[in-house]
């Protein structure tokens, strides 16, 4: 039985994709972060 | 080379014959599995701090007056209690299973970022021994209940800017941890484990991450504004200065009760993983409970103020906030009664893990219930800060997730270590909990309807009966807990050992791989045929 081998292709694109939505999610994180205290410093 | 992402760029070379030897290998630890086990033991010693610390506080309650400590320092107990069970154990305990448990599910070698991973769990002993220190500085630790509500969290001492900082890093941590979940099952999952076939435990972990990273960031920014109220002389929560005190409690409820989600919606994916095994029957709708699951998840976003119904709101929120609260019970009740499903006709034996998960169905339920009662607005106001919302919450977390752990941790203990545990005793462990969790917490029901308010170290004689139960229950689970690392102790020193598979009717790709598993788990991947024998349906 042959493992289901990714060809280097593939795994680069993989790769890039971890990078980009792990930046991603941090930036939504991040902008969550931002969001409630700019809402809070126009309301006070 | 396949999966190079982690088995050449992203290791150590070392990491490609075994584990590194001596503290190397947990400092420098980059495997999941290694994660996954520091994880499991701080979650397990943070468990057992704030297991004291409850000890204490129904030793204090075992009968009226003062008899133990001062008043100050029990609510320091309290709120200290709910932030080590809440950020110390029972999150740690999630991400400890996810680390183990996701790789080898969805057919990866490791976590798609197996160095933040390593930096995800380091910052959490930092942020514990700085939370922890604060009972020792001048003005001792928070005692304002772990809401944290301005103006009382800003009167307390040294403590409160080092408890700030510990929140910021757990919430950093846990950030890191789920952004990391999220690309592993998005990028990482072996060809032929789609989305819709991988286990639940996946799925609710999924969700569960996508909680966290929406939320943590909304704790973080109402404490970092609590910071500067303190120390640089803004105004977000303080009355006397144009600020508005309830929004603290807006925006902290909105994290607040996704959290509660996010402590549950893991034990969900657990017990949706040991029914079907013991119950040797495959899991009864499983696409309505990964979509049941989302629908809690997004409710969890609209249902935060029923936590402020006595601070006043319009009738309109009034009802907007109960209805939705209530819409909650539909999902739930979708696994509940799938899950019951699924035990319909099952051949059901009543292994160690099982019997977590049946107590869980029940006991869980309950909590599920009392939450319904305290969604009703006039009930509510009956209700509000008084013993029945503690014995509300506490079936929902004890038996309700940390039931799911344990039976967690029975279910794939021989799949890590290789060895069987003494399951007779396990079964001990089981009813001992069972029986001293219900002696606890069921009389705190009867407490609360009856006019006993939280939080507090002294109380009318009236309650004295029933705070003399629930503090021997108390007692006995937490003296019963000790087996939990006896158990675990003597199956690595001496259980027998464990085949591949298990248990009988385990369906899922981590029971393809050897017990204990490879150090890396799917390097190389998974074969079609091996996926085909793992995958759900």
């Amino acid at each position: 039985m042959q493992p289901v081998m990714p060809d280097a292709q593939e795994e680069a694109q993989r790769r890039a994709k971890v990078r980009r939505s792990a930046i991603l999610l941090g930036l939504v994180a991040l902008s969550f972060y931002v969001a409630f205290i700019v809402m809070s410093v126009m309301r006070s | 080379m396949a999966y190079e992402t982690t088995s050449s760029h992203d290791h150590a070379d070392h990491d490609h014959h075994g584990p590194a030897h001596g503290w190397r290998r947990w400092v420098y630890a980059t495997n999941h599995k290694d994660i996954g086990t520091m994880y499991l033991v701080f979650a397990c010693i943070m468990f057992f701090v704030g297991g004291f610390m409850a000890m204490i506080i129904r030793a204090e309650l075992f009968k009226p007056g003062l008899q133990l400590v001062d008043p100050q320092f029990f609510n320091s107990m309290t709120t200290m209690h709910a932030l080590v069970m809440i950020f110390g154990a029972v999150m740690p305990a999630w991400t400890g299973l996810a680390n183990w448990m996701i790789p080898m599910q969805v057919g990866a070698p490791d976590m798609a970022l197996p160095r933040l991973n390593n930096f995800s769990f380091w910052i959490l002993p930092f942020a514990f021994t700085l939370l922890l220190a604060t009972l020792f500085v001048p003005g001792g630790s928070p005692a304002g209940g772990w809401t944290l509500y301005p103006p009382l969290s800003l009167q307390g001492g040294d403590g409160f800017p080092m408890a700030i900082f510990a929140i910021h890093l757990m919430g950093a941590s846990s950030i890191l941890g789920s952004i990391n979940v999220v690309v592993t099952i998005m990028n990482m999952r072996a060809k032929g484990v789609g989305l819709l076939n991988m286990p639940l435990f996946c799925w609710s972990w999924l969700i569960t991450a996508y909680l966290l990273i929406a939320t943590m960031p909304v704790l973080a920014g109402a404490v970092t504004m609590l910071l500067t109220d303190h120390f640089f002389g803004t105004s977000f929560f303080s009355a006397s200065g144009g600020g508005d005190p309830v929004m603290f409690q807006h925006i902290f409820w909105f994290f607040g009760h996704p959290e509660v989600y996010i402590l549950i919606l893991p034990a969900f994916g657990i017990i949706s993983e040991i029914i079907p095994t013991f119950s040797r029957k495959p899991l009864f709708g499983y696409d309505a409970m990964v979509y049941a699951t989302a629908a809690i998840a997004f409710l969890s976003f609209i249902v935060w103020a029923h936590h402020m119904f006595t601070v006043g709101m319009p009738l309109a929120g009034q009802l907007f906030f109960t209805l939705s609260t209530m819409l909650i019970s539909i999902p739930t009740g979708v696994k509940v009664f799938n899950w019951t499903a699924t035990l319909w006709k099952g051949s059901i034996t009543f292994e160690p893990p099982m019997l977590f998960a049946l107590s869980f169905l029940f006991l869980f339920t309950i909590g599920g219930f009392s939450g319904l009662m305290l969604a009703i607005v006039p009930a509510d106001f009956q209700y509000h800060d008084t013993y029945f919302v503690v014995a509300h919450f506490h079936y929902v977390l004890v038996p309700g997730a940390i039931f799911a752990i344990m039976g967690g941790v029975y279910y794939w203990l021989p799949k890590w270590t290789g060895k069987m545990y003494d399951q007779k005793l396990a079964t001990w462990h089981f009813w001992l909990s069972t029986i001293f969790v219900n002696v606890l917490f069921f009389p705190q029901h009867f407490l609360g309807l009856a006019g006993m308010p939280r939080r507090i170290p002294d109380y009318s004689t009236q309650f004295t009966d029933w705070n003399m139960v629930s503090s021997l229950g108390g007692f006995g689970f937490g003296l019963s807990q000790l087996l939990l690392p006896y158990i675990i102790w003597k199956c690595i020193k001496a259980g027998s050992k464990a085949d591949g598979h298990v248990w009988e009717g385990t369906h899922g790709l981590e029971w393809e791989l050897s017990s204990p598993p490879p150090y890396h788990s799917w390097d190389p991947p998974p074969t079609r045929e091996i996926v085909a024998r793992g995958v759900q349906h």
